[in-house]
């Protein structure tokens, strides 16, 4: 397989608003999560959130418009695009949560100004960041639009790159997005898996955190001189064992790793690094430990970067690849800042501190409710 | 070769705004365990793909390709309405089930499948989406078996779901859910391909040479509707597969598995596309 | 104050609504362990979330993940304690 080259990629989440500067703040470890506080429900609900640091209201319904296309325009300006390109170029796009803040939004305003006509749900469907896209860019390619959960844009990806090596198309911009809405933090909360703080694989770990993030990625069946990420293929499977986790025996991990292993032709020996899906829930952490435990006689380094920038949800896969691909560029692993206390149970230990990172194969794990698993493997070479 | 071994075809105009068809007793008939935490998304996606895969010992590592335009629509009304309305936190059934991969993963379950499982939308052409998608892992070998369907809900009042989307306040609405079981290899089942052109003139070009007298034209209720016309008066045949006159957002998806579920004689061609992205031609096989 | 048997007999009705059960209240004993492979409803974790939003929502008081709150869940007698106890919700 002939893969499908990173040719520009664009970022906003906790970290930053535009890519370099989210991989610097990874860097120096510099960001904290704020406190959120909704006060809509019988006792107010608290926590940990790491949002984009712009100057708006939270759950301003503007947002959305105005976050989306600068992040993809950065990735497409990147990459050096003619209009032609530009104009018929595809978008894979990977969300959890769609448009359902602005739908929160508008159907809270008309509750409180008609509340006789109100309508739940005014937005429907999945559309609405493809259309918003399209517009503002000037796209007119076709649009897939993903929603499985915590892969959502894993599996976007996925499919972009695989379309391209058929040779359908030449180039896709691979978009994940995930804002801050209600329905998210107050459904998590509602599972009460969100915790303090973000400790991936630590003994103590309580749970998840989360975050938002927009990312987009430009994949191009050609390379150029500044191209040295690659990505090389992937692998999704499904565990129907529960709903909301893997199974904790780790074997529809390890399976799904073995797929593009296989599928890549890249022994275990040879991957220099792992970035772990790693949501901090005691049995999620479990199965990606266990699955990863069976493939790996010696675990390469791992790094887990939510506590970099929360669970960005559906969007995580595209927003961490960024992270990880850059810090592959400049030369390190990132580190896991809430790894503590190791789990002799679990046996995965992450960075502490950065790495140096050497050219080679790397993968990337991402874990979804609905019993989603995507493994994607990425290669860096010498320039 | 890729083969379309099996096809169901569930389509139910609404009229009614008391209450939606009970779809219990089928389930029950169908479903290998009873399914607690479902909602009517899911138990629709339950009833289309295990009637496709009746009788059959699928491969575990079957793929599932799910399309929907509008997804869970009832659960996820009923969530926002105890979030916003209510100010409630959300019931954890009712949030999980809002994330499309709850209804593949029911439907996994119920058929013993492990495969890759996917929700994939675009609005009012999610068939031609998950089509697409299952078609370039079959030609690239990832997967040998799929079940690919589109699965659209009603969600009452009728009104209202037309105003959500935006249609006619005289449209008939209708539910769907049209699955096809795809399998690479040979076979006397019908055949299902995917060609794909840059320039309408070469679409043309290519029907013009593949179009026998009896086989079916449909274009994408997504296309532009002058090209539409100018390929139905190029290619005058047989009525399209009846969906009673009745919408919903995966039209396409009706036609499809319709035609494949009956013994029609000849060949049905699906166009879909644009001037800028190219075109689409799925050709079901007489 | 409640009334305790009165109290059981709403909790196991919200126990089969909320959890979707296809049982009559009088099918489940105050004593039977509700959550977890050895008990006889077969429920699981998410089951158990399902119910603490709901005595929640009904009672006022919380059932979270820290193991006082979380053994209210062992049984329908265990429940009623937890509300009927004069710990602040």
């Amino acid at each position: 397989m002939a893969g499908a080259y990173i040719r520009g990629v664009g970022l906003s989440c906790a970290l930053g608003e535009d890519s370099e500067s989210c991989v610097s703040a990874m860097q120096r470890r510099q960001v904290q999560p704020v406190r959120l506080r909704l006060d809509e429900f019988d006792e107010p609900l608290l926590m940990p959130y790491y949002r984009i640091p712009d100057r708006s209201e939270l759950f301003d319904a503007g947002r959305f418009e105005r976050l989306l296309p600068p992040v993809a325009r950065a990735a497409v300006a990147q990459a050096g695009l003619t209009t032609a390109e530009i104009r018929r170029l595809p978008m894979f796009i990977g969300s959890s949560c769609f448009s359902i803040g602005l739908s929160e939004s508008r159907y809270a305003t008309a509750l409180t100004q008609q509340p006789e006509t109100a309508i739940p749900m005014p937005l429907c469907g999945y559309q609405d960041i493809a259309v918003i896209l399209q517009r503002t860019l000037g796209c007119e390619g076709d649009t897939y639009t993903y929603n499985t959960a915590c892969t959502s844009s894993a599996n976007a990806l996925l499919a972009a790159l695989r379309m391209i090596e058929l040779g359908w198309y030449r180039q896709a911009l691979v978009v994940g997005a995930e804002l801050a809405n209600r329905t998210t933090l107050a459904g998590f909360s509602g599972l009460q898996i969100v915790a303090e703080t973000l400790q991936p694989f630590d003994a103590a770990r309580k749970g998840l955190l989360l975050g938002e993030g927009i990312g987009a990625v430009l994949l191009s069946a050609e390379t150029d001189s500044a191209s040295r990420l690659r990505v090389i293929g992937g692998a999704s499977n499904c565990d129907t064992w529960s709903v909301t986790t893997a199974n904790t025996d780790g074997n529809s991990v390890a399976k799904v790793l073995n797929q593009v292993l296989h599928q890549t032709r890249v022994q275990p020996q040879q991957v220099r690094g792992i970035k772990a899906h790693g949501t901090a829930t005691p049995t999620g952490d479990a199965a990606e430990a266990r699955g990863l435990q069976q493939v790996f006689a010696s675990l390469p380094p791992v790094s887990a970067l939510k506590p970099h920038l929360g669970h960005t949800l559906g969007a995580c896969c595209v927003n961490e690849l960024i992270l990880y691909a850059g810090a592959l560029l400049r030369g390190f692993l990132p580190a896991t800042p809430g790894f503590e206390t190791p789990d002799p149970v679990l046996g995965v230990y992450p960075l502490k501190t950065m790495d140096a990172a050497p050219d080679g194969h790397y993968l990337l794990n991402h874990f979804g409710f609905g019993g989603n698993n995507t493994v994607l493997a990425l290669e860096k070479t010498a320039p | 070769m890729i083969k379309i071994v099996s096809a169901s075809h569930y389509l139910q105009p609404v009229n009614d705004d008391a209450a939606l068809t009970s779809l219990e007793s089928a389930l029950k008939d169908l479903c290998r365990e009873p399914f607690r935490r479902i909602d009517r998304f899911i138990q629709l996606a339950l009833l289309g793909s295990a009637s496709c895969a009746a009788g059959r010992k699928l491969r575990p590592n079957c793929g599932i390709y799910l399309g929907s335009g509008l997804g869970p629509i009832g659960n996820n009304i009923v969530t926002q309405e105890q979030l916003i309305r209510d100010a409630e936190i959300p019931k954890p059934f009712n949030f999980i089930n809002t994330l499309g991969s709850s209804a593949g993963f029911y439907v996994a379950r119920n058929l013993g499948l492990q495969g890759q499982n996917f929700f994939i939308s675009r609005r009012g052409a999610s068939l031609q989406a998950v089509l697409s998608a299952v078609m370039a892992d079959m030609l690239l070998g990832f997967v040998t078996q799929a079940l690919v369907g589109a699965v659209e809900e009603v969600a009452l009042p009728l009104g209202t779901h037309r105003l959500r989307q935006h249609l006619p306040q005289d449209i008939l609405l209708a539910e769907g859910s049209h699955w096809l079981l795809l399998q690479s290899g040979a076979g006397d089942s019908r055949s299902l391909d995917l060609q794909r052109f840059a320039e309408f003139t070469a679409l043309e070009d290519f029907l013009g040479s593949a179009w026998q007298a009896g086989d079916r034209l449909c274009c994408a209720t997504s296309m532009d509707n002058r090209v539409a016309d100018t390929l139905r008066q190029g290619f005058a045949a047989g009525a399209l597969p009846d969906a009673d006159g009745a919408f919903h957002d995966s039209l396409e998806a009706a036609w499809l598995a319709a035609f494949a579920a009956g013994s029609e004689p000849g060949n049905l061609f699906l166009v879909d596309g644009h001037r800028q992205r190219g075109w689409s031609l799925f050709h079901l096989g007489a | 104050m409640m009334d305790r048997e009165q109290l059981k007999l709403e909790l196991k009705q919200m126990i089969i609504k909320e959890c979707e059960k296809d049982l009559r209240p009088e099918q489940i004993p105050d004593d039977a362990i509700l959550i977890g492979s050895q008990g006889s409803l077969a429920l699981d974790s998410l089951d158990a979330l399902q119910i603490a939003l709901a005595v929640k929502q009904h009672y006022g008081k919380r059932i979270d993940g820290s193991n006082q709150t979380r053994a209210a869940l062992t049984s329908v007698n265990s429940l009623a304690d937890f509300i009927l106890s004069d710990a602040a919700p």
